[in-house]
């Protein structure tokens, strides 16, 4: 076999937290078997349209049920992994022979070296000459940003819109979306614009 | 993590304050009303945070409305750009 079989962690599919190291896994071998076409800007760890479309795809061929939905040990990966094998027997070589198409090999390789996923996230986009922007650093203030908005703003906003009407309650969620965007992108609490639970 | 079908789905690259380009993804799911004073979508954006995470509006229509208001908050001082290097814009309600 020329690739080790897809052997994911999580689901892949519209809607669900994806793992990285599964989505670069999933675009490789897509690639490989003609139904991921490579951005210009490379194979990335994060899911795009085409994953997607090419999953569809694939589904479409073998029949399975066309939901671009893959799940570990469903029948999407495994008819994956069967045709993986089957090209492998038949001897076909990869259509191309760049550090991506090694990608599935090289990872699994790095991971045991590696102490968090952030780092592996990092050494993948090492690999391919990307920046990623990042995001362990501002992941306490993240928590706190998550803990105002999901556990104070919008409880409040539900109040406001049980006793002041839907119009107040929509002006007050309104204003929690902003505080939470505007925390998130690292303004400080006491800066943050105020929420508005007015009937006004 | 719940698992809901996305109505909204976009893919573009974007070019960061420091003149860097990443890819960048979103979908936003159908809305879930949790009760007569809330509504959510899920918001899957990779490029902002590795888990999908809920946006709250009054009702469906300003979930939707809340969750592309939210990206483009978060995308302030940056580009969407398309694979030829065009501005373009997150999609509309």
């Amino acid at each position: 076999m020329l690739f080790n079989p897809l052997k994911l962690k999580k689901p892949i599919g519209y809607g669900y937290s994806l793992v990285p190291e599964d989505v670069l896994k999933t675009k490789t071998v897509l690639s490989e078997l003609g139904f991921y076409k490579e951005p210009k800007s490379g194979v990335t760890p994060w899911p795009d349209t085409p994953m997607f479309e090419g999953i569809e795809t694939f589904q479409k061929k073998k029949k399975l049920k066309i939901d671009g939905l893959m799940k570990p040990g469903g029948p999407t990966e495994k008819s994956l992994n069967k045709y993986l094998g089957e090209r492998g027997k038949l001897g076909k070589k990869p259509k191309s022979d760049t550090i991506l198409a090694a990608a599935p090999a090289a990872i699994p390789a790095i991971i045991p070296a590696l102490p968090s996923i952030p780092s592996i996230i990092g050494a993948i986009a090492g690999m391919l000459g990307l920046t990623l922007p990042l995001k362990s650093d501002t992941q306490d203030k993240g928590e706190d940003c998550d803990k105002l908005y999901y556990d104070v703003d919008i409880p409040t906003c539900r109040q406001v819109n049980k006793s002041r009407g839907k119009e107040a309650g929509a002006r007050c969620y309104k204003s929690a979306a902003d505080r939470y965007a505007a925390c998130r992108r690292g303004v400080s609490k006491d800066k943050l614009p105020p929420l508005d639970t007015w009937n006004n | 993590m719940e698992q809901l079908d996305g109505i909204i789905k976009f893919s573009a690259n974007v070019r960061d304050k420091d003149g860097h380009i990443h890819p960048f993804y979103f979908s936003v799911s159908k809305p879930v009303v949790e009760d007569e004073s809330a509504s959510y979508c899920m918001l899957l954006c990779p490029y902002l945070r590795d888990q999908a995470f809920k946006i709250y509006g009054v009702d469906e229509d300003q979930a939707i409305e809340l969750s592309i208001g939210f990206i483009a908050d978060m995308l302030e001082g940056q580009a969407l750009l398309d694979d030829d290097g065009n501005k373009i814009s997150l999609p509309k309600q």
